[in-house]
């Protein structure tokens, strides 16, 4: 007992005494660990975070072309969108007896993340609630998620600029500066990820709408002409745009145009029955009809289908990447105690026996496996805290 | 066992090499007390003699006794056995523990052999009069040629083993640290009733020794 105890202390002296080729012995073990136990964990939290948003919304109208783009734009704001269909689309697809309709429309930017056009039903209709502020009733406002309120430092009463698609375009889309009015108390899912804003204010970012100085007030270095008659003012390029709305430009801002032709990428749909749901499917079953209704949660379990058959490849390959770093592991020590033979030789000829010297190596090994243990151990639970944040920025 | 019986015994032993080495001694007795010097010149077989006697060798004829054991007769485990509790040795090489600090070399036969731990008193007594007061904590790759020579043998004498076998004990060492190691083992050897082989072929050292065995003759016998 007392040489087992020898041979520890012999082995804890070894391993601590090199602690660079014990700490790359232990690390490389721990890898080949942690990363089946971590691909696992991600995997599981990529199932977790798509069924529970897909099995929270039953149906999505689009555009047809990719059902899974559809899905993944319409529920986590993943850009580029499809393509977009009209307001009025959206709101034809089905009678407000048979389904709560809340059309997205997903397309534009602030600081990283997805700006959504929606309605005040989306919040109800996903049991969000604001952790401080209130929803955006005008247009210009905009409720912001827990984790860009977080990242960004923002809070009601805050300003927050949408990004410009192309800096040098000059027929592209301008930076609008919103006020931020509410923050959405988090709740783990990619709604904590993105800014809230009303279909118009969208609209207004895309410029379908705009808001300019008074052309009554204008001074004759931006006009080209006045009919008084009718009341007409025909300017040139002078004429102040606003990018802000406020309380003293609200009134001058207007969309060219009906709403009901204004672009928007998804309707969620929310049918009451099981009937309406199979009703409504029933009205874009004809493949030849421009819009398309796919069911998230149909869609989410194919992909994930997907994912779990890679997985058992990335798994496969990893078996054979660890065998490989478990032999080379084993030629690192195998190598190292035939570099240390002479101490071996050493401990047996002034009598140490041959099953503590077995002893020694054995734990030796133990102790670096140990350790590994250890490091995986950390790996995994740093992977599996960071699992959801990864998904959500691998779907949007 | 009486303090007369002799507890290194060899006699009428033969080996070699294959390749034309032949080490013969017919006769070779260390009683309780006594120190013998093997002496001769390099590549007369002392190593080989010594290591004959630790039984990490086996003779081709002949016989090695050592505490009355016929270390012929001994299994491989209890050869390593008589060794770890019975027998100090002090290599050429000095073959430390590298990434141990000297009183860790120093305590290693007695954690693996399991008995009580050494007197400290003893320890420190061993550590003074090898001077390896300040060196104790220190790793053993940082000592000199010397200290690690003086590290081995407060290694091989840590146990208090009744055989002491030290191969070239104070061939790093100065003159006054090399006279100090000799009276160190004669005392031991004396105060212990021990049996020291002592091998050396430096003639500095040849004085001093009642018992003498030279390896440069053909046949030799210890008186």
């Amino acid at each position: 007992m007392k040489s087992w105890r020898a041979a520890w202390t012999l082995a804890l002296r070894y391993t601590l005494r090199h602690p660079l080729r014990s700490g790359l012995l232990a690390a490389a073990l721990g890898l080949v660990m942690a990363l089946p136990w971590g691909l696992r964990s991600v995997v599981d939290a990529a199932d977790a975070a798509m069924r529970e948003r897909a099995a929270a919304t039953p149906l999505v109208l689009g555009r047809r072309g990719s059902a899974l783009d559809l899905v993944l734009t319409a529920l986590h704001f993943r850009q580029p969108p499809p393509a977009a269909m009209t307001l009025g689309d959206a709101r034809a697809a089905c009678r407000r007896s048979e389904a709560v309709s809340v059309p997205v429309y997903v397309r534009f930017q602030a600081r990283g993340f997805p700006i959504v056009g929606t309605e005040l039903d989306y919040f109800s209709q996903r049991r969000l609630t604001l952790a401080a502020g209130r929803a955006f009733t005008q247009l210009g406002d905009c409720v912001v998620g827990a984790a860009v309120a977080e990242k960004l430092g923002l809070q009601p009463g805050s300003a927050l600029i949408s990004s410009p698609e192309q800096s040098f375009d000059l027929d592209g889309v301008y930076p609008l500066k919103m006020r931020v009015t509410g923050v959405l108390a988090a709740g783990g899912q990619s709604d904590d990820h993105a800014v809230f804003a009303d279909l118009k204010t969208t609209w207004l970012i895309e410029g379908l709408a705009h808001g300019h100085q008074d052309m009554a007030q204008a001074g004759d270095e931006a006009v080209l002409s006045r009919d008084a008659a009718n009341g007409e003012v025909v300017a040139n390029a002078s004429v102040r745009l606003y990018n802000e709305v406020t309380e003293a430009n609200r009134n001058s801002f207007h969309f060219h145009g009906d709403f009901e032709d204004l672009p928007v990428t998804a309707a969620l749909i929310w049918p009451v029955d099981a009937r309406a749901d199979a009703l409504i499917t029933a009205r874009f079953r004809d493949p030849d009809e421009p819009l398309q209704i796919v069911s998230p949660a149909e869609e989410v379990a194919g992909l994930m289908a997907s994912l779990f058959q890679l997985e058992r490849l990335v798994l496969g390959l990893l078996a054979l990447a660890s065998a490989t770093a478990l032999l080379v592991c084993g030629l690192v020590f195998g190598l190292s105690f035939r570099l240390r033979r002479d101490q071996f030789t050493t401990l047996e000829e002034i009598g140490v026996s041959r099953a503590a010297l077995r002893g020694v190596k054995l734990t030796e090994i133990a102790l670096v496996l140990i350790l590994a243990a250890g490091l995986a151990t950390v790996g995994v639970a740093l992977v599996a805290a960071a699992a959801p944040t990864l998904v959500r920025l691998t779907l949007s | 066992m009486t303090a007369a019986t002799a507890l290194i015994q060899a006699k009428d032993l033969c080996f070699g090499y294959g390749d034309g080495f032949e080490l013969r001694v017919a006769d070779l007795t260390v009683r309780p007390g006594q120190v013998l010097l093997l002496r001769g010149p390099s590549g007369c077989g002392k190593t080989t003699l010594l290591r004959l006697l630790a039984g990490l060798l086996t003779p081709a004829a002949g016989s090695v006794r050592v505490l009355e054991k016929d270390l012929a007769q001994l299994s491989v485990s209890a050869s390593r056995a008589l060794r770890l509790r019975e027998m100090g040795l002090v290599f050429q090489d000095f073959a430390l523990i590298d990434y141990l600090t000297a009183e860790e070399n120093v305590a290693l036969p007695a954690k693996f052999a399991g008995g009580a731990a050494p007197d400290p008193a003893y320890l420190q007594r061993l550590q003074e009069e090898l001077d390896l007061t300040p060196l104790w904590q220190r790793r053993v790759t940082r000592l000199s040629q010397g200290e690690q020579q003086r590290v081995a043998i407060a290694r091989a004498l840590s146990g208090r083993p009744r055989c002491v076998l030290a191969d070239e004990p104070t061939a790093s060492l100065d003159p006054r640290r090399r006279d100090r190691v000799v009276d160190l083992l004669k005392n031991y050897a004396v105060s212990e009733q021990a049996a020291v082989v002592l091998v050396t072929h430096d003639p500095a050292l040849w004085q001093g020794f009642s018992e003498v065995l030279d390896l440069g003759d053909e046949e030799v016998a210890a008186p």
